[in-house]
């Protein structure tokens, strides 16, 4: 079986909140929203999630801010709309989307930006995040790796080790060129139930966090790059919608 | 049980990281103490049947003179790097022959679940019977006990340090008189890859009376100890009475 990309959001979607148990999206959110009223210049509080997942960045935005959020994979937006209710939540693609709305702040955070694989892409979706955002507003995208702080050949464990449900991903990454390779295995055992085992490949383009900004300035975006960012480490970007 | 992961050659080697969070020095003292109390033969000499890579070894030689005895060619090679001093032969435990006794036989890690039928256990039981000077015990710890089986169990064990992450899933059924368990490994090397591996293990459940009775049968009186190394195992003791010493 040769491996395919994205089982994690599609077959394992019931089980991602499992593997990110240990994940802090509570503080992680009391720091967007400081990065929020910091940088942003709008008069309004409504938030677009950009690759919300299962919901679990929103479920804590939406105390204090009118929230809306889009994935492009309909597993994970099932378990974001039972999470969620009434939360007007959207197939879309980070690269493509269109909506009417405009808003306040737009966040895309995680793995998002590691599921581009070239600079047009990247280019594209920092110009749609850009254009649904209100002058003043603010963009908040979690980069992908670094290519300086890249270390070849790494393995990653992410394990949950609960009473009837056992979820395993090891992870190993390499490059080709300034593409990260992330090839995974993940094995999955509820209690009753065969073991799954799949085998994922996911390549992303690594881009400095400086041509990212430039990027973004190209876009309509006054960017800067915060160093301290959530929990991958990996800084964060922000743009403030010109004009 | 032993697990399967010597039924891969090449990962035998993984074998003592994978099992690294075992206390060999506490089950050789108790292995010890037992053999104090139920041993009349005198000596010390000690043979451990299925020794693997040779950990329980590693620690009986400080204070018996030891041999060893395994299946398998690639833990023999790790056993007798491990212990050069230590005479380790390769041999099936029901059928090999050292040609000589010892004051204690043991069979550790539930080494036996590994025989097909009650048959290959009885032999096993008569070979170690031969083994053993009149008065010496054999400590036998069996697989799970038909009682204390937990079907449908899943267990999970990782192992990570520089060089290597091991992760095994286990998956416990039981059909009839056995426990079927799936084994999917993952293991990750830095700069190498990950490996995917699958196994399927059976084991012979085998009740406390009954394990005392094949034992009986094989010449050694029996005793069987509830609490043993695993909760759902125990112990099992023979005793080989000092008048019946046939030549091995």
């Amino acid at each position: 079986m040769s491996p395919s990309r994205f089982v994690m959001f599609h077959e394992l979607a019931p089980y991602y909140d499992t593997y990110l148990a240990e994940k802090d999206y509570r503080g992680e959110c009391r720091y967007l929203e400081s990065i929020a009223r910091r940088f942003g210049r709008s008069a309004g509080r409504s938030w677009l999630d950009v690759g919300c997942g299962t919901g679990r960045h929103l479920v804590y935005l939406r105390k204090n801010h009118s929230i809306m959020g889009i994935d492009p994979s309909p597993e994970m937006l099932r378990i974001a709309h039972r999470r969620l209710p009434g939360t007007r939540l959207e197939v879309g693609d980070v690269r493509t989307f269109r909506l009417r709305p405009k808003f306040d702040v737009v966040s895309c955070l995680f793995g998002v930006f590691g599921h581009l694989e070239n600079e047009r892409d990247v280019r594209r979706a920092l110009a749609r995040i850009s254009a649904h955002l209100v002058p003043g507003g603010v963009a908040i995208v979690e980069p992908w790796v670094d290519p300086a702080h890249y270390r070849a050949g790494m393995i990653h464990l992410m394990a949950h080790d609960g009473p009837t449900t056992k979820a395993i991903r090891l992870s190993y990454s390499t490059r080709r060129g300034d593409l990260l390779v992330v090839r995974s295995h993940y094995l999955l055992a509820v209690r009753g139930r065969p073991v799954h085992h799949y085998e994922e490949v996911n390549t992303g383009l690594m881009v400095a966090p400086r041509h990212l900004a430039e990027m973004a300035e190209s876009v309509g975006l006054r960017a800067r790059y915060l160093r301290k960012g959530l929990a991958t480490g990996r800084g964060l970007l922000v743009g403030v919608k010109r004009g | 049980m032993t697990d399967g992961l010597h039924m891969y050659a090449d990962l035998a080697k993984y074998y003592d990281r994978q099992y690294s969070w075992k206390d060999y020095r506490a089950e050789v003292r108790r292995l010890e103490a037992i053999a104090r109390r139920y041993g009349r033969s005198g000596g010390n000499s000690w043979l451990d049947v299925a020794c693997g890579t040779g950990r329980h070894l590693e620690v009986l030689r400080r204070r018996h003179v030891c041999a060893g005895v395994d299946a398998s060619a690639d833990m023999l090679r790790i056993a007798r790097r491990r212990l050069p001093d230590v005479p380790i032969t390769r041999g099936d435990m029901c059928r090999f022959q050292l040609g000589r006794q010892f004051d204690v036989v043991s069979c550790m890690f539930s080494a036996v679940a590994h025989l097909r039928t009650e048959g290959d256990l009885a032999r096993a039981f008569a070979n170690f019977a031969r083994h053993l000077r009149p008065g010496g015990v054999a400590i036998v710890e069996p697989w799970v006990l038909p009682s204390r089986a937990k079907p449908g169990h899943l267990s999970l064990r990782t192992y990570q340090d520089p060089t290597v992450t091991l992760v095994r899933l286990a998956s416990s059924q039981i059909r009839g008189r056995r426990t079927v368990i799936r084994y999917h490994y993952l293991i990750g090397e830095p700069g190498k890859g990950i490996r995917y591996l699958e196994e399927t293990d059976r084991g012979l459940m085998v009740d406390a009376r009954r394990l005392q009775q094949l034992m009986r049968r094989a010449g050694l009186r029996p005793r069987f100890l509830a609490r043993g190394f695993s909760s759902d195992r125990g112990l099992l003791i023979g005793v080989k009475n000092r008048g019946s010493g046939m030549p091995a």
